[in-house]
């Protein structure tokens, strides 16, 4: 992928054809948007990437965090400069570095679910690994999505004066990109970063696929969906969550407001364990990480829906002493 | 396995046998019944089962009410009923004058029950522990049950199956569309005893069995372990996930769901079979 031919403001030097230009120019400006999307998305939620840096085992050096945010600032340092179509080597070459990385890390995990080596989704085990996309359709998406834009993008490389105006430009977005994505778990992004909002019906929800043989929606996971119904999904030790046990509890006994859910995607031990010792009066539904996970960012998180769609969300608890309030019964019984 | 026990316990538990079929004989109309307002709505558990001594309690039945954060144990072999309070993480016996079962399937305690403490249970790993009778009893998750199954097989390892099985309200257009279905159908259920979500869906399965009738189709059920990769079958069949229903027309699969596909099985049986 040697560039063939390079743009320079030396008069003797014969100037590429413009389709070549042209095709240089696109490439790099729909590798550019990839990236920018890719960085955007991942943004929104840096502390899921950072889980990711750390299974991928990158956080050698550093914590995950932290790569996830370096990772994030050069994705936006380089989509930014490719889409500004600034085709300098120093742009380039560490793109096409990038892009080999992305592409080494979904071959490895094809090949390691070829061999049977990836660890199973946490969860009783009912669904096997759910995926949304497989490992190979996640390798040749990544392959055939930014390879060819990246070869077009090395058709003509610039040499000559700086581009400052643009470098300007690159600076900031790569700055206010890279501020955000830390600031974005303190944001009230939910909502927009998740798959769970109000309006959406909870049937949507769904991981895996019947074509890799098994897909589970939240319907199954569930009892019933008609009527209403607030649902917790938490952590069984989440310090939140057990802070607002007695609450929880008040809500049942009030046998009014909504039928209460706590879905969580602990092993098994861990749900026997909290069954025996917290005197919960709910029941807690085994829901597998892959389905549960696209729905927060961070845990706790409640929702209230009705007749299967979402009314309401929170980041956190839900305002139970609120529905609490809603309830004209007293509790019944001191136990 | 049978338990050793005393002849005053023998005594004491004959005494209480017949005061249980008091209970039954006389109508619960025909006697002032007010039920616990907390301790009421157990319903029949099949994840867990009663060991004494290391050895299993086949005739005891557990029940469960979420919303007393309680578990209450019901056999031949006790002398009376026990209670395991979560939230006091006490051990009671309760009298079985006091434990009235409904037509539901459930079971409610009366409001004037007394609870006669029997003290605290211990946890450890998957397993409570106890002193009941004078004896080392310990609640425990059941083991799975494995290979073919029938529906009856099923609601003996777990009542909750059956319990569930009742509930369920099958869509009778569909139910109606299987019975005229004419081809020689078999269907069958993979399934996992441990799998919470298979705990949901089929029962509803065991329920359109009950609904349908036609004698060309046949529906049969197959238990797997955790991992499921550890049965041949199901690593030969290629089964991914439970539950998964594998659906043969004339001895030919003809398709498989799985999962969500299954919350209303009458409707997706109905519409695979619709074209084949």
């Amino acid at each position: 992928m040697s560039p063939t031919s390079t743009l320079s403001r030396d008069p003797y030097v014969k100037a590429p054809p413009f389709w070549r230009r042209s095709a240089s120019v696109a490439g790099c400006i729909f590798l550019g948007a990839v990236l920018l999307v890719a960085a955007w998305s991942k943004s929104l939620d840096p502390l899921a990437f950072g889980e990711e840096v750390r299974a991928q085992g990158l956080d050698f050096l550093l914590s995950g965090e932290i790569v996830a945010l370096l990772a994030l600032a050069l994705e936006y340092f380089l989509g930014t400069a490719l889409l500004l179509a600034i085709r300098r080597r120093w742009v380039l070459w560490p793109s096409a570095a990038l892009v080999a990385f992305f592409v080494f890390l979904t071959g490895r995990t094809w090949y390691l679910d070829a061999k049977g080596l990836l660890p199973e989704a946490a969860g009783c085990g009912c669904f096997g690994n759910l995926v949304q996309r497989t490992p190979a359709e996640a390798f040749w998406q990544d392959l055939l999505l930014m390879v060819p834009a990246l070869a077009l993008a090395f058709l003509t490389v610039e040499r000559g004066g700086r581009p400052l105006v643009r470098l300007v430009l690159v600076g900031l977005a790569t700055v206010a990109g890279t501020a955000f994505a830390w600031k974005a778990p303190e944001l009230p992004l939910d909502d927009f970063a998740t798959r769970l909002k109000p309006g959406v019906e909870i049937d949507q929800f769904c991981a895996g696929s019947s074509e890799e043989g098994m897909q589970v929606c939240m319907n199954a996971i569930l009892p019933e969906t008609q009527g209403r119904h607030l649902v917790v999904m938490t952590d069984l030790e989440n310090k939140e969550f057990l802070g607002d046990m007695e609450s929880l509890n008040e809500l049942v006994w009030s046998g009014a407001g909504p039928r209460l859910w706590v879905l969580s995607s602990a092993e098994a031990e861990e749900r026997f364990q909290f069954q025996f010792s917290h005197g919960a009066t709910f029941e807690v539904l085994e829901t597998p990480a892959p389905l549960m996970s696209p729905l927060y960012r961070t845990l706790p998180r409640s929702f209230l829906m009705e007749d299967g769609k979402v009314l309401e969300t929170w980041s956190g608890m839900p305002p139970v002493k609120n529905f609490l309030a809603e309830t004209e019964t007293p509790k019944t019984s001191d136990q | 396995m049978t338990q050793h026990t005393s002849p005053r316990s023998s005594l004491r538990r004959a005494f209480c046998t017949a005061a249980a079929l008091a209970c039954v004989v006389f109508p619960s109309s025909a006697i002032a019944q007010q039920v616990d307002s907390i301790f009421r709505g157990f319903e029949p558990t099949g994840e867990l089962q009663l060991e004494m001594n290391g050895s299993t309690v086949d005739g005891a039945v557990i029940y469960r009410s979420h919303r007393a954060a309680s578990y209450l144990i019901l056999g031949d072999q006790l002398s009376s009923p026990v209670l395991l309070n979560i939230r006091s993480q006490r051990v009671e016996r309760v009298s079985f004058l006091k434990v009235k079962k409904n037509d539901d399937g459930t079971v409610d305690i009366l409001a004037d029950a007394a609870f006669e403490p029997m003290g605290s249970f211990k946890l450890g790993g998957q397993e409570v522990r106890f002193d009941l009778e004078g004896q080392k009893a310990v609640l425990a998750p059941k083991p799975p049950l494995l290979g073919f199954q029938t529906a009856v097989a099923l609601d003996k390892h777990n009542p909750a199956y059956g319990f569930k099985a009742e509930e369920y309200q099958a869509k009778t257009a569909d139910v109606a569309k299987l019975n005229g279905y004419g081809k020689n159908t078999r269907i069958r259920i993979y399934f996992g005893s441990w799998c919470p979500v298979c705990g949901r869906i089929v029962p509803r399965v065991m329920k359109l069995q009950e609904l349908v009738d036609n004698d060309n189709l046949d529906i049969e059920y197959y238990g797997l372990p955790s991992p499921m990769s550890d049965d041949p079958i199901a690593e030969e069949q290629k089964i991914r996930g439970v539950p998964t229903a594998v659906v043969y027309v004339d001895g030919v699969e003809v398709g498989r769901l799985n999962g969500s596909e299954l919350t209303a099985p009458e409707s997706s049986f109905a519409n695979m079979l619709a074209d084949k």
